[in-house]
């Protein structure tokens, strides 16, 4: 499995930084500002599964997909950020999807507690 | 090293989300500008917190690259900001919350639980793994 989704973030290296003069200012860091818009870090609709393999090429043009079973078993798909979260990004949507179809379902509250833990929070030195 | 997270937002879309999907879509926009990177950094300290625990069990299944080396995989591997996860982190992930992982490669659509055994309704997110990347996946 490969493990970086941050493909559509590289620059080039060196060759677009300024010149700076001896004695100049430090050129002003700017405020880092996110990246991916809301749009970006989940896709505000499901791509439908009849829609998703022409959508896959975009990305993966090499890249094989069984277009009929994979609309027989699935719905669609929901896009996440390619920028390096995705796994970690889809784990948080999808336990909060989770809830939101089970709010008084017990799993839920242990999911939440789970975020909470104290023993998993002293361990990160969390606030 | 101390690193300091606001999960503040996270337990307030847990919250609103209780309220319904429509609750939870109207909440996303200002817990992804808000809240969304803290979430993300606290699972990672929580994911690496785990692999240290386990590091007998772990160190073995590290890649070639990292040949041994614990710390430097977590640190490579896990604790970056702009570096997905392989199996080894979604295994040991999906063991410290209730919360299971099921991976479908779109490469033949076979599935794989996380953990094993994870059965056929327990809560899991689903997810389609395309090269260098995860997609949530809905199933019919």
């Amino acid at each position: 499995m490969g493990n970086v989704c941050a493909s559509d973030n590289k620059h080039s290296k060196g060759d677009d930084k300024p010149s700076q003069q001896p004695g100049a200012k430090p050129a002003r860091v700017p405020k880092p500002v996110d990246p991916m818009p809301f749009e970006t870090h989940f896709g505000a609709a499901i791509v439908p599964a009849s829609l998703y393999p022409q959508h896959l090429r975009v990305y993966a043009p090499k890249q094989p997909i069984d277009a009929g079973t994979f609309e027989e078993r699935f719905l669609g798909v929901r896009e996440v950020s390619r920028d390096g979260n995705c796994f970690y990004a889809a784990f948080i949507y999808g336990a909060s999807e989770f809830i939101a179809a089970n709010p008084a379902d017990a799993r839920s509250d242990a999911i939440v507690d789970a975020f909470a833990a104290p023993t998993t929070l002293s361990a990160c030195g969390t606030a | 090293m101390r690193h300091r997270v606001d999960l503040v937002p996270l337990f307030a879309l847990f919250q609103t989300a209780r309220d319904g999907p429509a609750a939870l879509s109207a909440a996303l926009p200002a817990f992804i500008q808000g809240g969304l990177y803290d979430a993300i950094k606290f699972l990672r300290l929580a994911l690496a917190d785990r692999l240290r625990a386990h590091a007998d069990d772990v160190t073995p299944f590290l890649p070639d690259a990292y040949a041994g080396d614990l710390e430097g995989f977590l640190e490579g591997e896990v604790l970056r900001m702009d570096v997905s996860a392989d199996s080894l982190q979604i295994y040991h992930l999906s063991a410290l919350f209730p919360f299971g992982v099921r991976v479908t490669r779109v490469d033949g659509l076979r599935e794989e639980s996380f953990p094993d055994g994870l059965a056929p309704d327990a809560p899991a997110v689903r997810l389609l793994h395309t090269p260098g990347h995860f997609e949530l996946l809905y199933a019919r």
